[in-house]
């Protein structure tokens, strides 16, 4: 057993006969039932709902002799608890699934109008960053229809430049639009402050390459 | 393994996924994991999920552990009754009575009324709003933007100030706010930063 193992997890783990068991599984929801209901809750539905898939996830955690928690590697790369409620949303979706189909997929993977729609808002927004103005609507004539398109893909070719990091905080705050409160923790910030610091200093490396592709203003 | 491609039918196993929230992955192994997120959107929501669930759950048991010292704070100011003292202690121990947090840090904490911490606010109807500290007291209000450089500060007597008209607030902006008390006997208490969002 890995020496770093959080007790309760460990004497559960280590426990031979049914009585020690039992015992050790008491003392581990003693510990992580909070955490484990918590995770129910916030997964959405009222009070029952979240009940019905705590109980899913307690048989998930206890089938084959905790086969599921002999998973979790203690290798210093991770805390327990962060690794509990990743596992516990997880047989969350499967319950979700099991009850009523896999319906979050279908609506994902059908929404290319909505990505369309996102990649939009991400350019205008850029766009603003440059000078405020009217956005062009869709009623515009082909040659302002061009030059939009090639404003679109000039922006394309900007985010391709930039470092994993820094596209996955825009995808965050422009595409999920996820306020930066909640994007802090996200991305390993304790405050809000040095998001906006990043988030300006990416926008105006955007507004630069734009810049040098001869757009200058929102307007294409 | 981190799939070669957001295509591909694979997301991030559980361990990637914690040990990326628990920022114990090296610097290479986070840009890979930083990459396949930027591009797979459940696993974005899967982050946000998972970050959100043990930030309520630190809240809560941040919550529950301060119970007993608010009993134990409520027990000193009980005990602070029969025993004369200046007055500018007593100022002290109202302000902490309604603050947790101020509590837990040994700061004492303003009550902030408006605006609410997140509000939507026209530029022209900003108007912050606290509830007074005992006599005696000026207070300081600060407005900083969102890259934390302080906008507008100033020194008033009221519990109500508007943003000067030559302090432009823009829209779309976010802006954080905070009012200091500075109370007699070289003590202050704070309403902590609070924000507010700049709409039409």
């Amino acid at each position: 057993m890995a020496p770093n193992l959080p007790q309760q997890l460990a004497t559960l783990l280590d426990a031979t006969d049914p009585a020690a068991r039992d015992g050790a599984w008491s003392g581990f929801l003693d510990q992580y039932s909070g955490l484990l209901i918590h995770t129910c809750r916030r997964f959405g539905g009222g009070y029952d709902a979240a009940m019905d898939r705590y109980a899913y996830v307690l048989e998930g955690l206890k089938q084959e002799e905790f086969s599921r928690l002999r998973r979790f590697n203690a290798n210093g790369r991770g805390k327990f608890s962060t690794w509990l409620v990743v596992v516990s949303r997880r047989l969350c979706h499967d319950y979700h699934r099991s009850r009523y189909g896999r319906d979050e997929e279908n609506v994902e993977s059908g929404s290319e109008s909505q990505t369309r729609d996102v990649r939009r808002r991400l350019a205008d927004l850029i766009a603003e960053e440059i000078r405020p103005g009217t956005i062009p609507d869709s009623g515009a004539g082909p040659e302002q229809e061009l030059r939009t398109a090639d404003l679109r893909q000039a922006l394309e070719t900007a985010l391709a430049t930039l470092g994993p990091e820094d596209r996955l905080l825009l995808k965050l705050r422009f595409e999920d639009d996820l306020p930066v409160r909640r994007i802090a923790p996200m991305i390993g910030f304790s405050t809000v402050f040095p998001v906006y610091r990043r988030l300006r200093s990416v926008l105006g490396a955007l507004r630069t390459r734009l810049e040098e592709s001869g757009f200058r203003q929102a307007s294409p | 393994m981190i799939p070669a491609s957001p295509t591909d039918d694979f997301h991030l196993s559980a361990d990637q996924l914690t040990a990326y929230v628990d920022r114990a992955l090296s610097v290479s192994e986070r840009s890979s994991v930083a990459a396949h997120l930027a591009d797979c959107r459940p696993c974005r929501q899967e982050l946000a999920e998972v970050t959100q669930t043990l930030r309520e759950r630190q809240d809560q048991k941040r919550r529950t552990v301060g119970i007993p010292t608010a009993v134990a704070a409520a027990a000193a100011i009980l005990l602070f009754v029969y025993v004369p003292s200046p007055p500018q202690d007593q100022a002290t121990s109202v302000l902490r009575t309604g603050d947790e947090a101020g509590e837990q840090t040994g700061v004492p904490e303003l009550v902030a009324l408006t605006p609410a911490s997140g509000a939507a606010l026209r530029a022209d109807s900003v108007e912050f709003v606290w509830r007074a500290a005992p006599d005696g007291v000026v207070y300081r209000i600060t407005l900083a933007d969102e890259s934390g450089e302080i906008v507008w500060t100033e020194e008033i007597s009221d519990t109500t100030a508007r943003v000067p008209p030559e302090v432009p607030l823009e829209l779309g902006r976010s802006y954080f706010w905070f009012v200091d008390a500075l109370l007699r006997g070289a003590r202050s208490a704070t309403t902590g930063v609070r924000e507010f969002r700049v709409q039409e």
